[in-house]
């Protein structure tokens, strides 16, 4: 197994909701508790859930746009926590992130060739050359042409801005690259195309990925490992293969069963989930998924389930496992 | 006599830059009780195609056709007065963010209960029992609280149960769904998609769902059509078009979708299809495919392929569509 | 297996420049045509003044005092002979660089006052919050008062410190804008995305931030300049501000006060062009504020 790269120790991640006359803290928002997960070099881990799970928050987290409220995430075993200076520099290169709405993430006074060369100035990457000629290549890199370099983001395709994110991200040469949902908001023709250029560039240059995503198939296809996010906790974590083919988890399960298959022969039984999904304000107490699950005890209810290793590389948390 | 007729539908928009064709002929029939899909990507005019039925196309846009009838009734002859008699009543519609869709201000015992008093001129007391009914029908649970309650009080799945609801309540015979499921999370969507077909088992209304999720047409859809570049390029029953897709376009999309449900030991790698849809300014001549299509040859650029059916039921406008259903989709 | 670009990838039909969208856009809003116009007149009318203006207009003629209007004099003369024309046009003068002086005063204090508030937030918005509310229940015509006379040099040049005065009692509009746009734009995603590239501070704000936010200035600078003349207008008519001979249309006005029925002339031609000066710069602004906003297209 090669060395981790990105580790979250226990992270936790509150929001604070302000109310009354002097807008005073009355509770919090738990977008993130106590999660721990390793990405390897070299591989993709992909993070999935629903709306509402953490798992853009916990991307973030990753690339300390956010700090947390509990626990750490490190870099290569140095905690982000204590990154300041020329480290913490060191830090944004190898660490980047693409994001979800193509439209949102490009500044629309800015020309594609100084998206890309931004981060090559500020990192001096040029190494002799203008940083506009760098950026030309990784333009190419990505499938757009160097002709592009003058033009403003509203000129381009929503494929096109979201492989402009993608040079910005890849023209500070990272080591791992968060993906927080990079294919959601695009075409279905484009997304195939996103998707194989990603694993293209993941060979090319040795990246490693946290591929955020709610679409099931589409991490499967890119992920080595999955993991499972509900309510801000985690519900399972596996190798791609043993996830989809033997899932532990109640809502792993339901979320596999929900999946509409492209193939009529392969009829839709979706596992009911009753109910809707409780607030994150107020958590349930005990296992979070407890409300809706058919198989759910009374010591579910109770206590949080541990978070545990039931066969190699197999991680549920879940009493009835 | 099929529910809903339509036959070489144009639609022109009047821009400071000239005029701009969005749809190009397109001809579309559902009948009775019938899920129809209608797919494609953005741009491809599956939108204006059902807001053409309806009539609910921006004032710019100019519609044309030979023949576009409800139950024989041309909806292009009706007057606007008389129009707004069929919508919500005869056709409804769905859309795709049930909380744009829906009034934040007025409860949803008022909002469903709208139709009723309009079409139906029943009082606000009786349609409100009516609503009830409604509202359990479609899986809100204790629906006699729910009338009173807000939209925002009701998460995304309820929201859009309720927006199904307020298009049931009067009964239409046709139901148009402008991906209805595409903002809500899976679970909620499976769960909607069990209910639509329920519904459908239930009150023989027709579907016409508009979608470019191809798992939700699999799973759905009686009939499918394919449009591309404000043409429909394939037509045909469910199974066939995903067993034997005739269009290049049809077959790209397939190969390029990741499956969840992979027969174990395939590494499937996906085939995406190159190059974008055309911007409606500067479609391709001949076949709009041709540019990004494997099977184009030199006729393909110099002419639109007029529209076939190779198999029965199945319609296909390619010049080489032969080709392309023997070739399988692998 | 790289993606090739096909011919279909070009990108969109119409690449007009920033700057030309917006300039198309106010072209078609005749209104704020019709007002562009008359404030080119009323700055050719300002820079011209000396070779327009048919008489001097400080230098005092007894002979022909409170003559209405003429061939010789189109907009009559004052109670002290002067050609009241003259003393329109060179108040356009005063006119215009009131508006100039105090807005760029006010943009100054209000763009780094509250870009600062904005961006950082906490402790720093809460001290920017505080000084401009004070600032803010000053009456704004007494506070350009108190400044005139307080700020020094005390005496002459006056002028100036008018100037200056109604920049520095202005300033707050703009500061709770640019605070306000700061604290939404901090949020934009593109400038999370230059956050985790590594950007610091400056760089956001002055290549990512300020750049999205000119159309708003720009609006905020027209607005301002319209309330600037307005209010010398005002203390100037109220004797504090500008004083005589210097030809301020509000001194004019002042001047003219108790010849409404005889000599009326000498209140209307200064008022008038006091409130086509202030109506123009208003409207340029509502035309350049519908200009940059690129969802007010029509059809």
């Amino acid at each position: 197994m090669s060395e981790p790269l990105l580790e979250f120790r226990q992270v936790r991640k509150w929001f604070p909701i302000t109310g009354g006359v002097l807008q005073l803290t009355i509770a919090h928002v738990h977008a993130v508790d106590d999660v721990s997960l390793v990405i390897h070099r070299g591989e993709t881990l992909g993070l999935v859930g629903e709306s509402g799970c953490g798992k853009s928050t916990l991307g973030r987290l990753g690339v300390k746009l956010l700090k947390p409220t509990r626990g750490d995430v490190l870099y290569r075993g140095r905690g982000l926590r204590q990154l300041w200076g020329r480290a913490l520099r060191e830090f944004r290169r190898k660490v980047q992130i693409i994001f979800q709405d193509p439209y949102s993430s490009l500044n629309p006074r800015m020309a594609a060739g100084g998206v890309v060369a931004e981060g090559i100035a500020i990192h001096r990457l040029s190494g002799g050359r203008p940083p506009l000629d760098r950026a030309a290549d990784y333009l190419e890199r990505v499938g757009l042409s160097r002709d592009d370099l003058p033009r403003y983001p509203h000129e381009f395709s929503g494929g096109q801005r979201q492989r402009l994110g993608i040079a910005r991200a890849l023209a500070v040469q990272p080591e791992l690259i968060v993906c927080d949902e990079p294919v959601s908001a695009l075409d279905v023709s484009i997304q195939a195309q996103i998707i194989e250029l990603l694993r293209e560039l993941q060979q090319e240059y040795g990246l490693s990925y946290l591929f955020v995503a709610h679409d099931l198939a589409v991490v499967r296809h890119i992920s080595d490992r999955i993991a499972v996010m509900y309510l801000g906790r985690l519900c399972e974590e596996a190798p791609r293969d043993l996830l989809c083919d033997r899932p532990l988890h109640p809502y792993t399960l339901a979320l596999l069963s929900a999946a509409p298959e492209p193939d009529p022969t392969i009829p839709l039984q979706p596992i009911p989930l009753p109910g809707d999904v409780p607030s994150r304000v107020n958590p349930p107490k005990g296992c979070r998924f407890a409300p809706r699950c058919t198989l759910a005890s009374d010591r579910c209810r109770e206590r949080q389930p541990e978070w545990r290793e039931v066969e190699p590389g197999h991680w549920v948390a879940c009493h009835e496992a | 006599m099929a529910l809903l007729e339509m036959k070489s539908l144009t639609v022109d928009f009047r821009t400071l830059d000239g005029a701009l064709r969005a749809l190009h002929g397109a001809d579309l029939t559902v009948e009775t009780g019938e899920i129809v899909g209608l797919v494609g990507e953005s741009g491809c005019g599956k939108s204006q195609t059902c807001l053409s039925i309806t009539r609910l196309v921006h004032p710019s846009g100019l519609i044309r056709a030979e023949r576009l009838t409800l139950e024989d009734v041309s909806l292009l002859e009706l007057s606007e007065r008389e129009m707004r008699g069929i919508r919500g009543n005869r056709i409804s519609m769905i859309f795709q963010e049930p909380m744009t869709s829906l009034n934040p201000c007025i409860t949803i015992g008022e909002q469903l209960s709208e139709p009723l008093v309009l079409h139906r001129g029943l009082s606000w007391h009786s349609a409100r029992d009516r609503v009830i009914e409604v509202l359990g029908k479609v899986g809100i649970p204790d629906p006699s609280r729910r009338v009173r309650e807000y939209p925002h009080q009701l998460s995304g799945g309820m929201r859009q149960r309720a927006m199904i609801a307020m298009a049931l309540v009067c009964q239409p015979r046709l139901l148009i769904a402008d991906e209805p499921t595409t903002a809500l999370d899976v679970t909620v969507q499976a769960q909607i998609l069990t209910l639509m077909k329920r519904l459908r088992d239930e009150t023989h209304a027709a579907v016409l769902l508009i979608t470019h999720n191809l798992g939700v047409v699999a799973q759905v859809c009686d009939r499918v059509t394919v449009m591309y570049a404000g043409r429909m390029i394939e037509s045909a029953p469910v199974g066939p078009l995903f067993a034997r897709p005739a269009h290049p376009y049809t077959k790209g999309l397939m190969r390029s979708v990741p499956r969840l449900r992979i027969r174990s030991g395939e590494e499937r790698r996906l085939e995406a299809i190159p190059g974008t849809v055309p911007n409606p300014w500067e479609v391709p001549s001949g076949c709009p495919f041709h540019p990004r299509c494997g099977f184009a040859e030199g006729i393909c650029q110099r002419e639109l392929p007029e529209t076939t059916e190779p198999m029965d039921g199945h319609t296909v406008a390619c010049h080489f569509a032969a080709r392309v259903i023997e070739e399988a989709v692998a | 297996m790289t993606v090739e670009r096909s011919p279909a990838d070009r990108p969109k039909r119409r690449k007009r420049s920033y700057w030309r969208d917006v300039w198309a856009r106010l072209r078609r809003n005749r209104l704020a045509m019709v007002a562009l116009c008359y404030i080119v007149i009323l700055i050719v009318a300002a820079l011209l003044a000396p070779l327009l203006a048919p008489q001097d207009p400080i230098v005092q003629n007894l002979s022909q005092v409170r003559e209405p209007p003429s061939p010789a004099h189109p907009f009559g003369t004052d109670l002290y002979g002067r050609d009241i024309l003259s003393r329109v046009l060179y108040g356009s003068r005063i006119a215009l660089m009131v508006g100039v002086i105090a807005t760029a005063v006010a943009i100054t204090i209000g763009l780094l006052l509250g870009g600062i508030a904005g961006y950082y937030g906490g402790v720093v918005d809460q001290c920017v919050i505080f000084i401009y509310s004070i600032v803010a229940t000053f009456p704004e015509l007494l506070f350009i008062l108190a400044l005139t006379n307080a700020l020094p040099p005390s005496g002459e040049p006056r002028l100036f410190k008018v100037y200056l005065a109604i920049g520095l009692a202005s300033w707050v509009g703009i500061c709770r804008l640019t605070r306000n746009l700061f604290r939404s734009f901090r949020e934009q995603e593109y400038v999370l995305a230059a956050k985790a590239l590594g950007a610091g501070p400056l760089r956001i704000i002055f290549r990512h931030m300020l750049p999205n936010m000119i159309g708003f200035v720009v609006v905020a600078i027209a607005g301002g300049i319209a309330g600037a003349i307005a209010a010398e207008a005002g203390i100037s008519f109220l004797g504090f501000g500008v004083t005589p001979p210097n030809p301020s249309w509000g001194v004019m006005v002042s001047e003219g006060r108790s010849y409404l029925q005889s000599a009326w002339w000498m209140i209307v031609c200064p008022a008038v062009a006091t409130l086509l000066a202030v109506f123009s710069f208003n409207l340029l602004a509502d035309g350049l504020r519908d200009a940059f906003d690129p969802r007010h297209q029509t059809a």
